[in-house]
């Protein structure tokens, strides 16, 4: 009874542009959002369906409703894939209505495979990129970042904007580089005879001037984001507002505190106030990179690097016949003419494990070593020449100290009676 | 409840310590000491935990530092008289290596300001207001203090650093 009941309630009509409907049976496959939950269409294994929870209502889904309607007339032309590539989804874009009893509830968009892709998130840290099969090096990383900054460029070229930019609503093709941005009905849209606002931001990638108001320009947004998220690729997952604090101004426990002040503290002039991260490895980046990072960090928002740029100088370094990146003599891939980011990484951790190695050894050892400084300070018998020699001269003439000869125990005996006299004698006095 | 804990641990405490007691003789002024602890603290330990509140007779508060002061300058006094050792050293330790005549000096000093403020105590207890007299009685307890802090950096320090060392090398031979 159950099951038919749940049956009738997941079954739902699909809308394609044309008109023509569609009666399917949707699943549920365990993956909800702050606005629905995507479900899979049966019969249909290359599409999914996203149906927006019961809380949306009334004139918000009205203005989804809107807003889905336009997205599914007007799929902005995307990157050019080549042809050996096949179905790879840039774009979680709806194509078509999802209404149930007549009512609008959502939408289906195409299905990006999550066998041949995985969260961008994962390429920040190595051993998780590893850990899902994908071998990251600095020509991988400039083509992601190549294409995700082109697949910007398509959005802004047509008035579309994401906002909430971040690598968790983002994939990866392990094998392909092509990145798909999920969540595409949270994008800011300010086309011709309609516009649709993108309330949602995640302050680690917020733009300073929208920080604490709403987004006002989602385009400098999208920059501020994009930019930030190729700086945390290139530099082993660190944030370019990560530093540590040089000066004696108060420097904000938070990113997105840092965002506000514009403590960038790895621009190609150094700042006064924050020191650059141990770890980081940004000076291996070439100068024409390095040039769009500062300009995307600095306080004037009118001057940040656009996502064509960014396409632009990237795609120089992810052809191979530009001779832009070369090998060390590691093997690795590194921008020519600099130093190589893998191998000054791999020196940092070696060192790191080394000194971590050398502190526990004498964490271990300090034991012993407390107990021999003891008995040598007792005896007299220091190997440090300036120890011995300091043993030698008594500093107080009057107070010497007479060798223990008791066994623990008997200390112990005596100390336990001391002790019980102590508070004996603190008892008749207080 | 609270009195029978603090009996019983008190009670352990002297059984862990007389079993591991030095195999020694005992110097007859550090008996003395003892034996002056062990009536002290059996004062101490009925008035103070297991008697009615209010069986101490209310004028001896007034007393009880001065005996107790009195006490102690009195077997520092008679034990080196009678060649029966000097009792300071139980009380300083012997970590540090005096001569015969510096301890009794030593002694001397300590036995002279036991009696000296046993005195004053009297003489504040019935010259001055309660409140200075309690005043001056916590004053004395910093000597106390002082005391503990002494044997504390040359007594327990070292004991705890070979307790220290012993620990590490069983350690160190069960898990090489």
């Amino acid at each position: 009874m159950i099951s038919v009941r749940k049956r009738v309630r997941n079954s739902v009509r699909l809308i394609w542009p044309g008109g023509t409907a569609e009666q399917v049976r949707l699943r549920a496959i365990g993956k909800s959002g702050g606005a629905g939950e995507v479900l899979a269409i049966e019969d249909r294994p290359d599409h999914l369906a996203k149906i927006y929870h019961a809380a949306v209502r009334g004139p918000q889904l009205a203005r989804y409703e809107r807003k889905i309607e336009w997205m599914i007339r007007n799929k902005p032309a995307l990157p050019p894939i080549p042809p050996e590539y096949k179905s790879i989804v840039q774009l979680a874009w709806p194509v078509a209505l999802v209404m149930k009893e007549s009512a609008f509830a959502g939408f289906v968009m195409e299905k990006v495979d999550f066998d041949r892709t995985m969260e961008l998130d994962y390429l920040l840290t190595r051993r998780q990129a590893a850990g899902e099969g994908f071998e990251v090096d600095f020509g991988k990383l400039v083509t992601v970042c190549c294409n995700l900054a082109s697949l910007i460029q398509c959005l802004h070229s047509n008035r579309i904007a994401v906002v909430d930019l971040k690598p968790i609503n983002l994939k990866v093709y392990k094998s392909e580089l092509y990145v798909s941005i999920l969540d595409c009905d949270g994008f800011h849209i300010h086309a011709d005879g309609f516009v649709s606002e993108a309330p949602q931001v995640t302050p680690e990638y917020l733009a300073p001037e929208f920080h604490d108001k709403a987004v006002t320009h989602p385009e400098a947004q999208d920059r501020f984001a994009l930019a930030t998220i190729i700086f945390r690729l290139l530099n082993y997952g660190i944030h370019p507002f990560a530093g540590i604090p040089a000066g004696r101004q108060p420097y904000p426990p938070e990113l997105s505190g840092r965002i506000r002040l514009g403590l960038y503290p790895y621009g190609r002039l150094p700042t006064p106030t924050v020191r650059a991260t141990p770890a980081s490895v940004h000076h291996c980046f070439p100068d024409s990179i390095r040039d769009l990072f500062d300009r995307s960090f600095a306080p004037a928002p009118g001057a940040r690097t656009g996502a064509h740029e960014w396409a632009a100088t990237l795609s120089a370094f992810a052809n191979r016949t530009t001779e832009y990146m070369s090998r060390c003599d590691n093997g690795h891939l590194q921008f020519a003419g600099k130093p190589c980011p893998t191998c000054v990484r791999e020196d940092i951790i070696r060192g790191h494990v080394e000194r971590q190695k050398r502190f526990m050894t004498r964490l271990r050892t300090s034991p012993a070593r407390a107990a021999t400084y003891m008995k040598r300070t007792l005896k007299g018998t220091r190997t440090s020449p300036f120890q011995a020699a300091l043993a030698q001269v008594p500093l107080n003439p009057l107070l010497r100290l007479a060798p223990v000869t008791m066994s623990i125990r008997n200390v112990l005996s005596i100390e336990i009676v001391w002790a019980v006299g102590l508070a004996v004698t603190y008892w008749w006095l207080k | 409840m609270q009195a029978a804990l603090i009996t019983i641990v008190l009670a352990l405490a002297l059984l862990v310590s007389w079993l591991w007691r030095p195999r020694q003789a005992m110097r007859w002024g550090v008996g003395m000491l003892l034996v002056a602890y062990v009536l002290l603290g059996g004062w101490a330990l009925w008035f103070g935990l297991y008697a009615a509140p209010g069986q101490e007779p209310a004028a001896f508060a007034f007393w009880k530092p001065t005996v107790m002061y009195w006490v102690l300058s009195v077997i520092l006094l008679t034990a080196p008289a009678l060649r029966w050792g000097y009792p300071v050293k139980a009380l300083i330790g012997t970590f540090f290596a005096f001569s015969d005549r510096e301890w009794r000096w030593i002694n001397l000093g300590f036995a002279a300001l036991c009696a000296i403020l046993g005195g004053v105590n009297l003489f504040i207890a019935f010259t001055a207001s309660r409140g200075e007299w309690e005043g001056f009685k916590f004053g004395c307890l910093v000597n106390v203090l002082g005391v503990l802090l002494l044997r504390l950096n040359f007594v327990w320090l070292d004991t705890l650093v070979r307790i220290g060392a012993y620990l590490y090398g069983r350690a160190k031979a069960l898990f090489p």
